[in-house]
Parts: structure tokens; sequence; C-alpha cells
């Protein structure tokens, strides 16, 4: 109930998840516009119209090989950038989140959240970095040398060789494995992930300005009352899950249409909209999960005087 | 001593001359086979590693020249150390894995001739480069020559050490697959003497055809989980804690089948396998059941060979496929693409004549065993979570199968002319594969998970973006300490593939074109394999390059005269030993085409072509200036400007070609109105000039030209590039604006998951 309710006051707060889903967006067009402009150049007048719309043919992706090497290692470049413009975006959106969540005064939405992104923008910044400390720690536990040496030596004696898991029994137990490593990796990120949102609250809280005290704070109130601080995290991501499987559903009807040729522009922009709507759903969970965050901040801090 | 092509060849242009030299003296048509006669004996101690072997071989002379040693080949003693030409040439590494604690080896321990020990005689040798450390190849001098039409008789015995599976052949756990495991005469040319190579890293085998009597002795938890080459003989005998199973290829039965020149079912070659895990699926090929369902291909087939559909009949075939247990849900996808193979190779290139094959789906761990044909039976290889929509394991069940016509039934030198097999049946591969199960959709694994779509855009891409998408971090401790690794899970919940990726479909037949172009002109496709410039160009001459030109051919003479070529050429030589030159002549003879020039530039040449077509369209301009009138006087003219196309559309076409092989091609021109016209730009044309203005004489065109399209039915794939081999008035703006959609949905669904972790 609690993640509903702060669904429910995140989107009182559209203006806020609006615009991070239309700076998100923006991000996101630079590339799609490289790829129209090459793609309209390079078919130019050598294709029929209409003939690549249901498919890019396996000879003209190899014919053209190497522009779309170029255009991919462009396009992955600045996706690559846009990728850490969306994390320091997600940094200041945060700041207006946790402004929201905690300070109900009158005022506009835009002005509250924008005074709040702005005040905490480097605390949270240090969260962040703090972040990816943690996560490249917890990366390395689950791929490298702790995994290999004690997984797949010590417990499971398999033999060096350039795929290791080849020296299981069966292909189950390979794939049990890696799933396992998978899920592993999966919720130990989920829960970094967690934990940094609540060090954010924390901070915006106790208006204090260490990424550090926030970290080791929100970690040990996880610790001491897990079912509480989780439980609207995974409801909400049971939401966005729910969410993302009827756009993947919508998305896979519609794009089946166009590789059996058999819609046009239409389904094309209707594929665009389910990206844009998607996008800012997705934009207003993310406030939801502070606005529940903070409610159970609170309610940890009645009851542990945190 | 008999003459031997097999001198040590050394240097690649020496080996080149002597081979050249020989393929006019290769097995005629005419020429009885030699068949040996194998009856071997083994026991398999897989928990030792140690099997023990005794092989009693008789052979007889069938050639006109006198024998005077018998050659051998011992495989496994190219996986015996780091210094043999097998394990030299891959660089120590097979299949990736650095080999150093999974030697295998054999050792001959009694040999004895017509009765008299010979073990004394017996002499490594390394015809191909001296290598002293290779033991892949023994000889034994005979003490008698050996006159055309007699017979000897070899009793072997040997012991060998079983190496881990990384090669085809070995043992992983308690899969056991067996090939090349006993040793194995090389093959008597007349006037060539024994052709018997060393065990190279990218060549496969070359044996003559004969007939095997096996019984294989193992521990008894393998009872009932044996199969190999030809048909087993029930029951197995258990004898306390092992058990034997004795195998006859071909089967008696089948050995009856005798065609009217005399030949009938033989066999070059045989593997078998066991491992207690194996799940059976058994059921039969029905060749009226198949061809009820391609009744159109039977016709088309009939009617390009003038054969009634009673000849082209072929019979029903028993198949096992032996699976592991994570595939036993694949058995009926295993049984339809060999179903597959069988059916549409044997009604091209001749009914399989034998009434079983044996299909194996190798061990986990064991997949090097995968993907490789033995008489009879050969190895697919598959994987859990294989979507009903995905080739696998279909596309290497029907190649593999296919091998049983192309180096099963047709027997080529594996070694010198690899590709007649592995390019012939690439090609048959790709047409069955079309026509039984169409596009290949293309799919993303997320873990072990596949979904059937594809990213337009990669998460990283090198470098910076690597950086910025937390894919890379520092160095330190030996360990990249990046934030973020890729992970089945994760990555599908940042890239949301179904809302986000596209479906994508390839064409097999482009595949093959690709795979050529990839690396089209290092080597002519006719050479030995072991000197081609490396493995990868070994493989794209072998096999794809090889399906290309096949391909082309057919475009060439059409499909009509391709289909009578190929036919003569797969029966003529079906249980013999063609090369090159043989192929070659009986597709001429049989197709009715003179066209060496197309297997020169095909196969002997590193000749490659790029044709392309440029437009360049106005309207013609209304008369300008003085003109001559027809009473003799000059008059002025100056029109207003005419509306697009009054006076007719001045259309500047120029077809070019870049690149040696030249073929007659065909340029069909659309004209507004829907009106179509065919030109013929000839090969003599081509050869004399390397362009043609097809338009150039006939000035102003009444109509607008709406496209020019060259070989407008894709006769020929040889192309490097078809994307400037069409040109169309229309431009096409909508497709730009599809695609850079699905990047959008990418772009947004990786930044959404980016920003979640700044907060």
């Amino acid at each position: 109930m609690r993640a509903l309710r702060g669904f429910a006051a995140a989107g009182r707060c559209w203006r806020w998840w609006g615009l991070a889903a239309l700076l998100e967006l923006g991000l996101a067009l630079p590339p799609a516009l490289l790829w129209q402009r090459w793609l309209s150049g390079a078919l130019g007048n050598r294709f029929e119209p209409g003939e690549l719309f249901a498919n890019l043919s396996t000879s003209f992706r190899f014919d053209q090989r190497e522009p779309l090497g170029q255009l991919g290692a462009a396009s992955s470049l600045w996706l690559g950038l846009a990728a850490l413009l969306a994390m320091l975006a997600g940094v200041f959106f945060a700041g207006g989140w946790t402004q929201l969540a905690f300070d109900e005064r009158g005022e506009s939405v835009l002005a509250r959240a924008n005074a709040g992104a702005r005040r905490f923008f480097w605390r949270y910044v240090r969260v962040w970095l703090l972040t990816l400390m943690l996560l490249a720690l917890w990366s390395w536990i689950v791929f490298e040398w702790p995994w290999k040496t004690v997984v797949l030596g010590w417990i499971l004696r398999l033999p060096e060789a350039a795929d290791r898991l080849e020296g299981l029994t069966s292909e189950r137990s390979a794939v049990a494995l890696r799933v396992l490593q998978d899920a592993l990796y999966a919720i130990g990120v989920a829960l970094c992930l967690c934990c940094a949102d609540y060090a954010r609250l924390r901070i915006a809280w106790r208006d204090t300005r260490s990424a550090w005290g926030g970290w080791t704070g929100a970690i040990a109130m996880v610790l001491r009352s897990p079912l509480r601080t989780l439980r609207p995290f995974v409801a909400l991501f049971a939401i966005e899950a729910l969410v993302l499987a009827v756009a993947g559903l919508v998305s896979s009807a519609l794009d089946a249409r166009l590789n059996a040729n058999q819609a046009g522009l239409r389904a094309v922009l209707a594929l665009a909209a389910t990206t844009a709507i998607v996008a800012a759903l997705r934009c207003w969970l993310r406030g939801a999960r502070y606005q529940s965050g903070a409610a159970v901040l609170r309610e940890e801090s009645a009851a542990h005087g945190g | 001593m008999s003459i031997r092509k097999a001198v040590p060849l050394g240097g690649s242009l020496l080996g080149l001359l002597a081979l050249a030299g020989r393929q006019a003296l290769g097995q005629t048509p005419a020429e009885r086979p030699f068949r040996p006669e194998y009856v071997i004996g083994v026991r398999v101690d897989p928990g030792e590693k140690h099997l023990h072997g005794e092989e009693r071989l008789s052979w007889t002379n069938q050639s006109k020249d006198d024998v005077f040693d018998l050659w051998f080949h011992l495989y496994w003693n190219g996986f015996a150390n780091n210094r043999s030409t097998h394990l030299s040439e891959s660089g120590g590494s097979l299949r990736g894995t650095k080999i150093s604690d999974e030697w295998g080896w054999q050792q001959v321990t009694a040999l004895r001739v017509n009765g008299g020990d010979s073990l004394a005689r017996l002499e490594w040798m390394a015809p191909d480069d001296a290598n002293g450390q290779d033991k892949s190849v023994f000889r034994v001098k005979l003490a008698e020559p050996l006159r055309t039409g007699q017979s000897v008789s070899v009793d072997i015995d040997w012991e060998a050490r079983i190496p881990r599976l990384r090669r085809r052949t070995g043992q992983k756990d308690d899969f056991l697959f067996m090939a090349q495991w006993f040793p194995k005469l090389g093959v008597y040319e007349t006037g060539n003497g024994w052709n018997c190579h060393e065990f190279h890293a990218n060549t496969e085998f070359f044996a003559d055809y004969g007939t095997y009597d096996v019984t294989i002795d193992l521990p008894r938890r393998y009872a009932g989980h044996v199969g190999a080459s030809g048909v087993e003989v029930l029951p197995e005998k258990q004898d306390g804690e092992r058990v034997r199973a004795r195998f006859l290829a071909p089967s008696l039965a089948d050995r009856e089948l005798v065609q009217a020149d005399g030949r009938g079912p033989l066999v070059h070659d045989f593997a078998w396998t066991a491992d207690p895990r194996f799940v059976k699926h058994e059921d039969v090929f029905r060749w009226t059941d198949w061809a009820g369902r391609y009744g159109d291909e039977v016709n088309r087939t009939a009617l390009a060979l003038g054969r009634g559909l009673d000849e082209l009949a072929g019979r029903d075939v028993h198949v096992t496929v032996l699976l592991h247990p994570e595939h036993a849900d694949q058995g009926q996808r295993h049984f339809d693409a060999t179903c597959t193979s069988l059916f549409f190779y044997g009604l091209w290139w001749g009914t399989y004549p034998y009434e079983q094959v044996t299909v194996v789906d190798p061990a986990w761990g064991g997949g090097a065993a995968g993907g490789m044909e033995y008489p009879t039976l050969f190895t697919a290889g598959s994987r859990m979570f294989s979507l009903p929509r995905m080739r696998t394991p279909e596309s290497v069940t029907v190649h593999e199968c296919g091998h049983q016509f192309w180096y099963g039934l047709v027997g080529n030198n594996e070694f010198e002319a690899g590709w007649l097999d592995e390019g012939f049946n690439t090609f048959s591969q790709t047409e069955a594969m079309w026509l039984r199960y169409g596009y290949n959709p293309a799919t993303t694994d997320f873990g072990p998970f596949p979904i059937e779509a594809v990213r337009q855009l990669a998460p990283a891409g090198g470098g910076l973006a690597d950086w910025f998408a937390l894919r890379s971090g520092a160095q330190l401790l030996g360990a990249n300490w990046a934030p973020l690794h890729a992970s089945g899970l994760l990555d599908y919940w940042r890239d949301q593939p179904c809302a986000s990726f596209a479906r994508q479909r390839d064409d097999p037949r482009s595949g093959d074109r690709s795979g050529y172009l990839a690396d089209p002109d290092t080597d002519p496709v006719d050479r030995p394999g072991w000197l081609y410039a490396d493995s990868n160009s070994y493989r794209t001459n072998s096999y794809r390059r090889t399906a290309t030109m096949l391909r082309t051919l057919e475009g060439l003479v059409g499909a009509e005269k391709f289909e009578q070529g190929m036919r003569l050429y797969s029966e003529r030589w079906r249980y013999r030993h063609p090369y090159a030159d043989d192929f070659f002549n009986s597709f001429q003879e049989g197709a009715g085409v003179d066209i060496g020039w197309f297997f020169e530039d095909a196969f002997r040449s590193h000749a490659t072509i790029d044709w392309s077509v440029e437009v360049d369209q106005k309207p013609a301009p209304a008369d300008e200036g003085w003109f001559l009138e027809p009473d003799g006087t000059w008059k002025r003219k100056e029109s207003a400007q005419p509306k697009d196309g009054e006076n007719g559309w001045l259309p500047q076409l120029v077809l070019r070609r870049k690149g040696e092989f030249c073929l007659p091609i065909t340029l069909e021109l659309g004209w507004e109105g829907g009106e179509r016209e065919t030109l013929i730009w000839t090969r003599e044309q081509q050869l004399r000039q390397a362009w043609w203005k097809p338009l150039a004489e006939r000035g102003a065109c009444p109509k607008k030209l709406e496209s020019a399209v060259l070989d407008p039915t894709q006769r020929y794939w040889l192309d490097r590039d078809l994307t400037n081999n069409r040109w169309y008035a229309a431009h096409d703006e909508r497709t730009s604006v599809r695609w850079a959609e699905r990047v959008l949905a990418q772009a947004a669904a990786a930044l959404h998951w980016f920003g979640g972790i700044g907060g």
C-alpha cells in the first residue's frame, strides 16, 4: 500500500517526472537522428521504396558493413556519453524528488524540485560515485577473482580452460550456475541501488553532507528492517515489470506487423508513442520510489530515532 | 617401392606442382574400388583413458602398379605433443583451449603382414612437411611386392591413450566419441602411389571404400547406449561388468544393393560413440511422405533430369538420434532436419543407399565432437532453450547429414580438395534449408536465454563509450574494476528487448555470400587444405566461396542444366574419389556446356567482381538556337521552359564492372507506365571494356526511366556490393524513420537504466 501511496504522491508531481522523461528522450534522440540521416542517404535511390522497411536485408547489412560499423561506433560513443549525462541527470532529479518528498509546502512542484535538485546536487554526486565504487566491488566479487577462485576453483574444482563451465557434467548445471551468478549479481545491484536511494533520502532528511554517512546509515536501516524498507521497492519493481511487459507485448505486436510488411508509418508512430509513454511511466515510478522511501524513513526515524 | 605422390612437399609451390601433376592421374570412374575389409575388436576403459585394439585388414591391389609398401594413418598421434604437425599448425590450441595435459596417442604393439611379424619394418613418415616429431603416418614395407589382383592380410594390435575431447575425437567424462581411432590404411592411387597425408590442423580425412565389422567392449553401464557407423548386431553381449556391441558397416542387407555397374554401398570410415546418459529418439524417414510435401520440387527435378518419378524415389531410412538429457525435447527437430537432408539431397544428388543413419548430440563440454561427418553417422550440436524458429540444431544437422552425400557417397580427398565436399555441402545445405525452413530469424542471447529480435545499438562500443557506459573501469590488481558487468538479467532489464529491439530475418543464401566476401581473394579455392594462408582462408574458400560459386554457376547455366551437370558428377563419382578436374569435366558433360573459363575464374583464380549502375536523369530541354529547316534555311527557336518530361527524358545510364570475373549480366529497365525492357551486358563486352552506356545512342527517351536493375532475378551471388546494382527514380523516405525509431526506443530504455544509477 505504501508503494501505491507513493505512486499516487509522485503522480501529483507530474511536471517533474515529465521533465525527466523528456530529458531521457532528448538524450536518446541524437543517435536516432544519426541513423535516420545515414539510412536516408544509404538507401537513397538504391532500393525500391519500402523494400527494407520490414527487414534490413542480410546483403544490405553486409554491403554497408563499413559505414554501419562507423555509425555503430559513433552511436555507441554518443550513447556512452549520454549514459554519463543521464546518470548526472539522475543525480539532479533525485535532489528534486527528495525535496518533494520532505518539503510539502504549497509552492509549485517545479520550484520545490528545482531548489532541491540544486541544493543536493553535489552531495548526491558523491553518493553516486560511492555507488559506482560499490557496484564495481560487487561486479568484481561476482565475476572476477572471488567467483573464479572460490566457486569455480575451490567448490566446483573446475579445471582451467577457455570456458571453465564446460568442465561441468551437464549443460543444465552450467545454465543453472550462470543463472545463479546473474541472479546474485542482479540482486546485489538492486540492493545497492535501493541503499543508494535511502542514502539520498537520509541525507535530505537529516540535511547532512556526508555521502559515506548516508550510505552506512542506509545499509544499517535496511539490515535492521529489511522487509519494511525493501517491500515498497519490490512492489514498485513489480509494477514497473508489469508496465514493461505490457509495453513489450504492444511493441512486439507492432514490430511483427512491420516485419510482415503489413503496416506503415502509423505503426512506427505507435511504436514511438509507446516508447514515450513507457519512459514517462518509468520516471513516474522512480518518483514513487522516493515518495515511498521517504515514508519508510519517517517511520524508521520515529521508531529508532534515526 | 611404390611411386608416392606424397613425396615431401615442403614448400607450397612444390606441393602444388606435385598435386597438379597428380590430378590427371586420379582414380577413373571405371576403376574398381580397392575395398579394404576391416575386422576390429576394441576394449575401452574410460576411467583409465585407455583403449586396446586389434585389427585385421584385408586389402587387394586393384591398381595397375606393383605395390611395395602399405601406408597407415595413426591420427591420434596428432594429439600426442605440441610438436605434432596438427598441434604445431594450430598453435598448440584446439578450439581455443591450450592443450597441456589432455594428450592422446596410439602405439602399434604388434604388426603382422600375411602372418609374418613386420613390426620392425614399421617406419614413420611425414610426407607433407618432413616433421620428424609427427607420428600420424607410418608405412610398412612388404617383403614381396604386391602384384595387381593380389591380396594382403594385415593384423595390427595397438594401445592408445584417449585424448580429452578437444577436436572431433576423445573423451569427456563418460561421453566417448571415437573417430579416426584405429590404424587406417591410406588410399592407393594408380600411378601416384599412396595418398596418406599427415594429420593437419585445417584438413579432414581421406580413406578408401570398404567394409567394417567392429566389436566394442565397454563397461556395463554403457549397455544400450552405443552408436556407430552401420547397424548394430543385436543383442549386445553382457559379460560380468562388461558389455560388447558389434556393428557392421554397411549392414549385410545394404551390401547386397549393388548397382548395375557393380558398385554397391560401401563406407570409407567407421566412428562410434557411447554415453550412459544417451536418450534415444528413433523414427523412420519415409520418402513418399516428403515427396508428397514437396511435389513441386520433385516434379521440377524430374523434368530437369528427364527421369520418371519412380527413378528418383528414395528409400526409407531408420534414423536414430542419440541425445543428451537436456536436449531430449529436441529429438523431433533433429529428426526433421535429418529428413530434410535425406530428402532434398537424395532428390537432387541421388538417393541415400543405407538403411540407417545415426545422429549424435555431443555431451556438454564435448562440443568439439560436434558438427562432423562420418559414414552413416554424424554429430550435430545444440543448446538448451533453443526457440522453435531458431536454426539450432537444424542448421548443423542438415549440413552434417548432407555430408552423407558429399563426402560419404562422393568420396573426394578432404586433404587436397576439401572444398569438393564442404563447399558442395554448404551450397546444398543452404538450398535445402531455404526450401524447408525459409528465412533464419536472428536472435539475441540474454545469459542462456535467447529472444527472437536484435538490438540496433551496441550498449558500449569500446574506448570512451565503454567508460561512459560503466563497462570499463580502472585496471587494478589484474582486474578491470568496471561498475557494471555484462549479465543476462541486468542486460535484459537495461535493454527491455521486447519493447526496443527489432526482428530481423536472414536469407541463408546471403549468408553464404557474406561468408565468401569477408575474405574473397586471399587464396584460390582449389588448393590443399594445409596450403591456404590461414584457417580463415581455408574456411572461406572451402565452404562459403565454393557455395557462392556453385549458386552463381546455377545462375549462369540455368537451373535445369545445373541439375543435369551436378547429377552426372554425383552419380559418376559415387563410391569414388574425384578431384577438381573430374568435377569440371563431369559437370560440363552432364550440362552440355563448355565453360572451362568459369571454373578457372571461380575455383583457380583470385578474380572478383563488382558491377554497378549509375543513372543521372534530366528532362530533355526544349529546342533552343538555330535549326536548319527542310527548305534549307536556318530558323531560330526559343521555346518557353517545358514542363518536366514534355520533351522526353535524357537518362545517363552507365554500367561499370570492377574486377575480372566477367559473366553475362541482365539489365532490366523500368519505364514510366510499367513498361519493362531487358538488355544483356555480355561477357565479351565486359572483357573488352569495363563500362557500358546502353542508352547512349538513344537521345531523348519519351518515357521517364523509373528503375534500372542489374541481375534483377539475382542469378549471381558473387557481386562484392549489391547495393550499387540498382537505381530507382523514387526516393525511400519511410524506411529510415522506421529504423531510427527502434534506435530511439533502445537508447531511451538504456538511458533510463543509467539515470537510475545516478539517482
